[in-house]
């Protein structure tokens, strides 16, 4: 290699440093450009300073082979010497040092599809405010303009290296693009778009309460503008002749480069890379960093979910790895262009070393056949035959499996939570999931795969001659020398499907070992009473009370009457619970509260203690044992809570109005449910002393989800299938209770028994003296 | 004296047999040289109870007449026995309605206003109304009203101390008992079984004695602990306490079948006529197409009621031994020596809608060893016991709380009675909740589920192994016994211990109560 | 009337069935008469024990009935005690008069005189509601199936020796007392019998017939359901 260093001495400037492209070149400059220094623009982060993040940066594997090489004490070196930090975000940047030779400006969005607004801050106004900046300084660095080869736009033939020919105005699209994001904002505020994410929002949290309801209406909002953002974009773009927002951006960008840098007589080179995935040789093979534009496609397939592809077999996958595009672009950064003649260089392997869509299948399907991933349950995913039938059949099967799924999941909502529903619930989510990662890629890689385009990189292939014989090993970026298969089974696979399983294995979830509470004697136990403690609802209770005070010719009248009000009674719970409480209470109009009382006393209170759960009993125990205060908060009303008063150091419940000890029918407060209750806890806890983070909370239902989120411990107990996703996703406890075995006939017919009111046959004692 | 019990050997020609399991009734097949026990055939019931009353009570053992005994003024109470199994056929009135009729004729026309029915329960639950009707019959219910017809409750306040148990802990009786001028005590006892302590108070004592009574450690292999705590209690057999003075009425019974349908659960096999074959398939078509909660209903149906054999009345340190000799006689006769496997049935009691639970059905098919209708146990030591039962984990809602936690809580950590009683027993007696239940509901007392367990212990320590043919195995497993699905697998399970032919023993017919479970 | 309408029409109960079961029969059953239905029900209490069964009132019957029981003569005491050597029971109305206002009139001697004869069992009958069910100004039993009940006392077996009017004594206590269980209760009605506390009606004559009436058909507080709708 003798006297070969190309940029020596040389003061680089990067821009992206902490991405995939932008590690790479930095890597390289440390490792095999020693002479060179360099100066990077790194935005903090949250509480990161810049600095910080430089630290972080060269902590991760990419840096691992050069440490290994030169030990840590060389690494900090060079971190002190050899490398600045300039914190700066893309729209201001401040302060450009004066001397610099080279600015590799290779920033910029990471996502394919962000809002119009967002892409065009990033990819153009962020070139715009460094190539401002950079002619603040009055320096004249050579500038490598890191852009993308799709900025060709969507168009058959050979693309050229070249400057794009379009009469796009990158002005009037940047501010257009701004100028979208007000005017969505406003659109989303009108009033038809606001009720219907107001009627959304209700359908899933409207059990939860009001506060619930207008926190996820807005949600709502937020998730419609950045859609619309998304769908501005895209479509934009498409309009314009490019496949995505990113690529119109890029160009827009390349106009910006062309128009400030290199029409201000400054050189400019720019290049195209494909589309980068993981390294050749260097640092070390099959280094990457995250997943890339190819490779959640190759994942879903190895995981079997890609039953078909929308693509041609024999259009090209351009996939070019990221070391040769770093040799490439340091290559590009030391042989600078002429002043007014910016340079354009494609960095692809389409033109002379194509791969087609039929060979990465191939070898797809002979890699996971080969080492196929372990399947969830048990064995190993098949991964299936792909017969490319074409986009508009694939479209198709997708649009059925989604209104399929999205069908069942609604119609599993309704239903009431048992365990097979909740199997139902948990399998279709996994569905719902993966069918929306389907509908992406489908939506994402139309374009690329269905592309009839060819890169043509003469240039870039010139430039390798020109290295000298025995750089070629460190320094090379030719094409042609990369042999596919190998490549792809050897190098890309493996280290694609290696990321991939340690995000996806898991340890199982070991069985819960049952620790006893932890004492405390500032925390409570609060349980909700219906579904939670008792294995009944407030219409039994009134069923049992009524049949037990009616004669029972009168029994199949009640049963009509109770059976013919129950649609209004559903209906007003799916509304609200306080108002299905007040609507349902009115049946107590003209009770005798005396007569009930000795009524529960006597007969009911035994049917009610029947469905009690024997492990709430158990676990209130625990709570006692454990110094906890035990708390029912419950919409029942006090006198049908009688038999449990003394399981509870105190009991919340509903009271009846009632007027010479008759019941008026209505309740004498609000009934304590959904964010009342909420409220009354944060109350009361403030008013006892409870440490609430503490606590613990019991409820079944998702209406009991505000006030349980309000304990440290909230738990689950036989949860409906709302509450059930929920808990599931904040990772609470989730009990399962038995339900009680004692049939409702045996009740019935006990009942019938019924509560005889012995007459007053006077006892022996009184006859005496009659 | 009605046909002896005997011993048949089965052979190649000997029909299937009648096997309870639960809710079903098995026809077995039993291997070739097994040995089935018979009990004795039902001694005739008495035809005339009325006048066999009058007798008893006008001319009692060493004791004046009752009508002498009953006095104007006099404080009296009338302590009957709560057996839960069925007392008499479905349509008779009660035994013990009978004989209290037959009391409180006496005693109105002695002048006595002053009269208190309790049911002795000790730690079993409280009898609910309907209950008591049935045993009392509505006309005496009706008399006594709600106030003045009670179980005895363990946990009571007014409970009054009568003396002391060897290791100090005070005898605590029933106020209203230890308070009054009279006790009369009606008495039931099978045949074919005993009856239980002399002395009446042992079941109107307050939870603390029970409790120490029968805590595990002072129970030996049975005999020990009986001279033990009969010893504390022999003077509470003719009075208890200062005044109350006790007059026994012991009335014996026989199982009689209630029905048609059931007549033919109790004769021998070799002796069905052909209305009884046809009866038997149609009982086994039954069972099978049946689901559980019919099959419930129908053992109820065919169902075995009881008739009485004696009734002897007076003084009860005098009676209880006519009545316990009489009660031998009932025994199964002598059989050679003990099997290496015997084999028990159990049937689900009376009720409609209940089975029994795991721990009780355990309970008392393991209190067959011991204190079943044989005098010695019939299986070896170290032998094995084969039990028909799905014992399936289920629990009255109601009457057992204190069970499914003992079922869920402590039995899963552990099967040793001597654990069991260090280290939970003081939890479970202590929780207001379940004396809640027991005194303002229908629930057993806590204490329940450990002395049933303990009534077991003597009998899991001389067997080898213990497996329930049709048992849940879930449930089986966590009682510390074997499930297997049929005979032949159980067989097969026991050979490791009793070898490849073991000598077997069939005790035929249903168990006899054991009083900690029934 | 027939078994089945009595069935339909009241909501009877019998006790004391035991008694009679134990003992031998036939039997001679010894009753109150207070209205029509009595005969139907004490042949329907008495249908699993005693299928044959003959009624005699010695009040005589009228019409047809009346001319119906000369001609089987069976008024006689001699018919009656070959009756009852064949083996079919007696149930004889044994009141002088019937009273209409549902007490319990004097007996007549002559079933005391019957049982000494014959030496067959004297089982007291008493019936209670039947006088409110149908009561003798009604055609028809009240709506709404009314209680009504029949209660059999413990046989009473007369000697040879045995005076009739001591026998019909006893009979006629026995009586009352089931009749006092409808105020009393069970063990009331027996304290009263002990204390002495009723003797027949007839003798003290006390009170008036209006009044008699009025507590006869008194509805009775059957128990009912509590209360807890107002």
């Amino acid at each position: 290699m003798s006297t070969f260093s190309p940029l020596e001495g040389q003061h680089i400037m990067l821009t992206g440093a902490t991405g995939f492209v932008g590690q790479a070149i930095l890597e390289k400059l440390l490792a095999d450009y020693p002479t060179t220094r360099m100066t990077l623009l790194i935005r903090p982060k949250g509480s990161l300073t810049g600095e910080a993040r430089l630290k972080s940066l060269l902590r991760k594997p990419v840096f691992s082979k050069w440490r290994e090489r030169v030990g840590q004490d060389e690494v900090d070196r060079a971190m002190a010497e050899r490398i600045t930090v300039i914190e700066s975000s893309m729209g201001s940047v401040a302060g450009l040092p004066a001397d610099l030779d080279v600015l590799i400006h290779s920033a910029s969005t990471v996502s394919f599809d962000p809002p119009i607004d967002e892409a065009f801050k990033t990819n153009v106004g962020g070139a715009v405010g460094l190539y401002e900046a950079l002619l603040a300084t009055g320096s004249d660095p050579h500038v490598v303009h890191v852009s993308t080869a799709y900025v060709g736009g969507i168009n058959k033939g050979t693309a050229v290296e070249a400057s794009l020919k379009h009469s796009i105005q990158w002005r009037d699209e940047m501010a257009a693009a701004l100028a979208a994001r007000t005017t969505v904002e406003a659109s989303s505020r009108r009033p038809e778009v606001l009720r219907k994410l107001i009627a959304d929002a209700k359908i899933d949290n409207g059990k939860v309460g009001p506060h619930a309801v207008a926190l996820a209406a807005e949600a709502g909002r937020v998730e419609w503008v950045t859609k619309r953002l998304v769908d501005y974009g895209r479509t934009r773009a498409q309009s314009v002749g490019w496949a995505d927002v990113y690529a119109f951006t890029k160009s827009m960008s390349e106009r910006v480069a062309e128009e400030l840098w290199a029409g201000n007589g400054h050189r400019l080179s720019v290049v195209r890379p494909a589309i980068i995935e993981s390294a050749l040789r260097h640092p070390f093979p099959g280094w990457i960093d995250g997943f890339k534009v190819a490779d959640p496609l190759i994942i879903a397939y190895g995981r079997g979910l890609v039953p078909e592809f929308p693509g041609l077999p024999d259009s090209i996958l351009d996939i070019i790895p990221v070391d040769i595009v770093v040799n490439a672009t340091l290559a590009v950064a030391a042989n600078p262009p002429a002043v007014d003649d910016p340079k354009y260089y494609h960095l692809s392997s389409g033109g002379r070393n194509p791969l087609t869509f039929r060979e990465i299948y191939e070898n797809v399907l002979k890699y996971f056949r080969a080492n196929p991933i372990p399947d969830d349950q048990r064995g190993h995913i098949r991964t299936p035959y792909w017969d490319f039938p074409g986009a508009r059949a694939i479209a198709r099967s997708l649009r059925t499996g989604e209104r399929a799924n999205r069908l069942l999941q609604r119609t599993l909502l309704r239903l009431p939570s048992t365990k097979t529903t909740r199997t139902f619930m948990r399998q279709a989510s996994a569905r719902q999931t993966d069918l929306d990662l389907l509908r992406a890629y489908s939506d994402l890689y139309q374009n690329y795969t269905q592309a009839e385009i060819i890169y043509d990189d003469s240039r870039t292939a010139a430039l390798n001659e020109t290295l000298p014989a025995g750089a070629h090993e460190t320094f090379g970026f030719d094409a042609t020398e990369i042999d596919w298969d190998h490549y792809l089974q050897e190098v890309h696979f493996p280290a694609v499907t290696t990321l991939m399983r340690t995000f996806s294995s898991r340890p199982r979830a070991k069985a819960q070992v049952e620790k006893p509470l932890p004492h405390n004697p500032e925390a409570a136990a609060f349980f909700d009473l219906e579904g939670t403690v008792l294995a009944s609802n407030i219409i039994e209770q009134y069923l049992w009370v009524r049949l037990a005070s009616l004669d029972r010719s009168k029994w199949p009248q009640e049963l009509a009457n109770l059976f013919g009000s129950l649609p209004r009674y559903i209906a007003a719970d799916r509304r609200d619970r306080g108002e299905f409480i007040r609507t349902f209470y009115r049946r107590y109009e003209g009770v005798d509260e005396q007569a009930l009382k000795g009524l529960i006393h006597d007969t009911v209170g035994d049917v009610l203690l029947q469905r009690i759960r024997p492990e709430a009993v158990r676990q209130i125990r625990k709570h006692r044992e454990a110094g906890h205060r035990t708390i029912l908060v419950t919409g029942a009303i006090d006198v049908l809570v009688e038999p449990f008063v003394t399981l509870f150091d105190e009991v919340v419940s509903s009271h009846m109005h009632s007027k010479d000890g008759i019941w008026t029918g209505h309740l004498s407060k609000p009934p304590l449910v959904d964010e009342a209750r909420a409220a009354w806890l944060r109350l009361y806890g403030a008013r006892e002393g409870i440490d609430l983070a503490k606590s613990y909370a019991y409820g079944d239902s998702i209406a009991d989800r505000s006030w349980l989120e309000l304990v440290g411990n909230p738990q689950a107990v036989n949860p409906d299938a709302a509450l059930f996703q929920h808990a599931t996703q904040k990772h609470w406890r989730i009990h399962q209770w038995s339900d009680h075995n004692h049939s409702r006939i045996d009740t019935i017919s006990e009942l019938l028994r019924g509560d005889i009111v012995t007459d007053s046959t006077p006892s022996p004692k009184d006859i005496t003296h009659e | 004296m009605s046909r002896p019990g005997f011993v048949l050997s089965v052979d190649a020609q000997t029909p299937p047999l009648v096997v309870f399991q639960g809710e079903k009734v098995l026809l077995e097949r039993l291997p070739i040289d097994a040995s089935v026990l018979y009990p004795p055939e039902a001694l005739p019931g008495i035809h005339s109870l009325d006048a066999a009353i009058d007798d008893a009570l006008d001319t009692p053992v060493d004791s004046d007449p009752l009508s002498a005994l009953l006095k104007r003024g006099s404080r009296v109470t009338i302590v009957f026995e709560d057996l839960t199994q069925p007392v008499t056929s479905r349509t008779a009135p009660d035994v013990r309605q009978r004989v209290i009729e037959h009391v409180l004729e006496r005693a109105a026309a002695a002048g006595v206003d002053d009269v208190e029915l309790i049911a002795a329960t000790g730690l079993r639950r409280r009898l609910t109304a309907q209950d008591l009707q049935r045993v009392l019959g509505e006309r005496i219910y009706a008399s006594f009203g709600p106030d003045h017809v009670r179980s005895h409750d363990a946990e009571s306040d007014s409970l009054v101390t009568v003396g002391e148990l060897p290791d100090t802990t005070p005898i605590e009786v029933n106020g209203r008992v230890a308070s009054s001028d009279l006790v009369i005590s009606v008495r039931l006892a099978t045949a074919v079984g005993n009856e239980g302590a002399a002395a009446v108070a042992t079941k109107l004592i307050g939870a603390k004695t029970a409790r120490a009574r029968g805590a595990f450690a002072n129970r030996g292999a049975g005999a020990a602990a009986d001279t033990n705590g009969a010893d504390a209690f022999d003077g509470l057999v003719d009075t208890i306490g200062d005044k109350a003075q006790v007059f026994t009425i012991d009335v014996t019974l026989t199982p009689e079948p209630t029905g048609p349908a059931s007549a033919f659960l109790s004769k021998r096999e070799r002796e069905w006529s052909l209305t009884d074959r046809a009866l038997s398939a149609g009982l086994q078509a039954a069972t099978r197409i049946l689901p559980s909660r019919a099959r419930v209903g129908l053992a109820q149906v065919s169902g075995v009621g009881y008739g009485v054999t004696s009734v002897v009345a007076g003084k009860p340190s005098s009676v209880h031994p006519l009545t316990e000799s009489f009660l031998t006689q009932q025994q199964v006769g002598q059989f050679d020596s003990p099997a290496d496997v015997a084999l028990f049935g159990i049937p689900n009691p009376g009720s409609i809608g209940s089975s029994l639970n795991p721990v009780t059905a355990a309970a008392l098919g393991l209190g067959q060893i011991f204190n079943g209708s044989t005098a010695e146990p019939v299986v070896r030591a170290g032998g094995t016991a084969i039990f028909y039962h799905p014992l399936t984990p289920w629990f009255h809602p109601l009457h057992d709380p204190a069970y499914i936690d003992f079922f869920a809580e402590v039995l899963t950590k552990t099967t040793d009675p001597a654990v069991i009683s260090a280290e939970y027993e003081e939890k479970f007696a202590a929780d207001p909740w379940y004396r809640h239940v027991y005194q303002t509901s229908f629930a057993n007392h806590a204490l329940h589920p450990f002395h049933a367990w303990y009534s077991a212990a003597p009998a899991i320590d001389h067997l080898g192994e213990v497996i329930f043919v049709g048992g849940d195995h879930e449930a089986t497993r966590r009682l510390g016994f074997k499930s297997a699905t049929t005979l032949a697998d159980a067989l097969e399970m026991a050979s490791d211990s009793v070898g490849l032919t073991p000598s077997i023993t069939y005790v035929h017919g249903a168990p006899v109560s054991v009083p900690e479970v029934s | 009337m027939s078994r089945l309408a009595v069935r339909l029409s009241v909501t009877a109960q019998s006790y004391g069935l035991e008694h009679v079961a134990e003992t031998k029969g036939p039997y001679i059953f010894v009753s109150n008469h207070p209205s029509e239905l009595d005969e139907a029900l004490v042949r329907d209490a008495l249908r699993h024990l005693s299928p044959r069964l003959v009624t005699v009132a010695v009040e005589p019957r009228r019409g047809i009935r009346g001319l119906v029981d000369q001609a089987l003569s069976l008024r006689s005491a001699s018919r009656l005690a070959v009756l009852l050597a064949s083996g079919t029971s007696v149930l004889l109305f044994a009141e002088k008069t019937r009273t209409d206002d549902g007490s319990l009139a004097q007996l007549d001697l002559g079933a005391a005189l019957l049982g000494i004869r014959t030496g067959a069992p004297l089982v007291p009958v008493s019936i209670v509601g039947s006088y409110r069910a149908l009561p003798p100004w009604r055609t028809t039993v009240e709506p709404g199936r009314p209680r009504v009940q029949v209660l059999f006392g413990r046989p009473i077996r007369a000697g040879v020796g045995d005076e009739p009017s001591a026998v019909t004594d006893e009979l006629a206590a026995a009586i009352s007392t089931g009749l006092a269980e409808e105020s009393r209760g069970w063990y009331g009605a027996r304290r009263s019998q002990a204390d002495g506390a009723h003797a027949p009606e007839t003798a003290a004559g006390g009170e008036a017939g209006w009044r008699k009436i009025w507590k006869a058909t008194a509805t009775p507080t059957s128990p009912s359901r509590r209360r807890v709708w107002q």
